[in-house]
């Protein structure tokens, strides 16, 4: 395989490169300005588990698939997922599962802060999600190589809306959750939370009816394609 | 060639169906879970811009439809993704629903499959609902007046459309049973005025959660007897 995989890339071959970023938001934190209700959230572990990336050509078929792993996306910069040969031309289609391999498949941990009260978070999530990508220009060339990245945008979790276009970025419901006044607020507190009454939307999700299974469900919404492009989401 | 190529282009553009759109009455008594009954005096709906979409399809896997021009729903944040839109009926309409069932207009649709429908509820003059809420043996008078301001995806929509054999009509409906069943009716009425409004309590942010709910919204083909 080494001795072959330098000829495919001579006979037109070309490396495809996956890498995944958590931007700003993640690595540094989310800023009152971005939250409608003026809160903010520093994240200490934002934790996906990559289960699955490939390139797909015109016939729906694996063109490539890279190794996969788990990022923790705090870690600064953006964090190379792996490489592969594939045939040099356009593409127009990656896809990314974001799916448990041993253990969740997103964790993220961190402090939420709404006016002065402040609740810290520790959240894992196992549900399976893949994203249909389309990144706005993938061109392999032939003896070269191109790359796709899977944002990852950590200010979904904290979204009013399950589907509607102008849904906006709140904590405070998050922060009214913490039921015992720890200080902290686990999944188990966002399920005691009625949605209906926090002013939410879950459009064609009725089946979403606590705070706890609205966050679930937005953190199955976190993954784009090079920065803001966009990915169908298979549930 | 070129009127070769036209023509064989025409051939493949499914045909246009006329489908006259109309929006359901409702009951003026809704009885509800917790021996709730609201006596409706008013349910008054504005909408507009009803959109039908067919089946969920990638651009990869299918080049685009006839209507691909009238625009892709892409939800941001929830990425859930509907087909091509293959009819509308645009127009924005205020309608007491217990005045019984009203046209809307009639609708280009190209035949084929549909999956979903969406509308848009406008934020004014948005959705009045006025009544009487009976809750165990106490009468609760209620106004409520909402603004929406925003579109409902995903109505569920699985017809097939011929234009061999056009409908009578679609037909949209409002649940108003599921519409006003997240309000707690045994709210008190915590500004004193003698009547529940959106500003008491819970009773504004839960009605308005029913009132954009996709499954309050129905899309059905009424066809002759």
């Amino acid at each position: 395989m080494i001795t072959l995989l330098p000829l495919f890339v001579a006979c037109g071959g070309g490396t495809w490169v996956v890498d995944t970023w958590g931007e700003d938001y993640i690595e540094t934190g989310i800023p009152a300005d971005t939250f409608e209700d003026g809160c903010s959230v520093v994240f200490t572990t934002f934790e996906v588990e990559i289960a699955q990336a490939d390139l797909i050509d015109g016939d729906d078929e694996v063109a490539g698939s890279v190794p996969t792993g788990r990022f923790d996306l705090v870690e600064p910069g953006p964090q190379v997922v792996g490489e592969t040969v594939v045939t040099a031309k356009h593409y127009d289609t990656a896809r990314f599962a974001i799916a448990p391999v041993d253990g969740d498949s997103v964790r993220v941990a961190g402090a939420l802060t709404c006016g002065a009260a402040s609740v810290d978070f520790d959240w894992s999530f196992d549900a399976s999600t893949t994203y249909e990508c389309e990144p706005a220009e993938l061109t392999v060339p032939a003896g070269g190589e191109a790359g796709t990245q899977l944002t990852v945008h950590g200010d979904h979790l904290f979204y009013d809306g399950l589907e509607n276009d102008d849904a906006v970025v709140r904590g405070q419901a998050i922060v009214d959750a913490d039921g015992d006044a720890d200080g902290v607020v686990t999944l188990a507190e966002l399920q005691a939370v009625d949605v209906a009454p926090l002013g939410y939307s879950v459009g064609q999700f009725s089946e979403v009816t606590d705070l706890g299974a609205f966050v679930e469900h937005l953190s199955r919404t976190i993954g784009h394609v090079d920065g803001e492009g966009h990915c169908a989401v298979q549930f | 060639m070129l009127l070769l190529l036209l023509a064989t282009a025409c051939a493949d553009t499914p045909a246009l169906v006329d489908v006259p759109v109309r929006l359901g009455g409702a009951s003026d008594e809704i009885p509800l879970d917790g021996d709730v009954l609201l006596v409706l005096d008013r349910a008054e709906w504005t909408l507009s811009d009803l959109r039908l979409e067919g089946p969920q399809q990638t651009a990869r896997l299918a080049p685009p439809g006839p209507a691909w021009w009238l625009g892709v729903a892409r939800a941001h944040p929830g990425h859930e993704e509907a087909g091509a839109v293959e009819g509308e009926l645009l127009g924005t309409w205020t309608v007491d629903l217990l005045d019984g069932a009203v046209d809307l207009g009639v609708a280009s649709v190209y035949e084929g499959d549909l999956a979903t429908g969406r509308i848009t509820l406008p934020a004014a003059p948005g959705v009045v609902v006025e009544g009487t809420a009976r809750v165990g043996g106490t009468s609760r008078p209620f106004a409520l007046s909402l603004a929406p301001d925003i579109d409902v995806h995903g109505i569920a929509c699985e017809l097939s459309l011929s234009a061999d054999a056009p409908p009578d009509g679609l037909l949209l409906s409002v649940d108003l049973a599921h519409a006003l069943s997240f309000v707690d009716w045994s709210t008190g009425d915590a500004d004193g005025d003698g009547l529940l409004t959106e500003a008491d309590g819970d009773v504004g942010a839960t009605a308005r959660f029913g009132v954009v709910s996709t499954p309050t919204y129905t899309l059905s083909l009424e066809d002759s007897p």
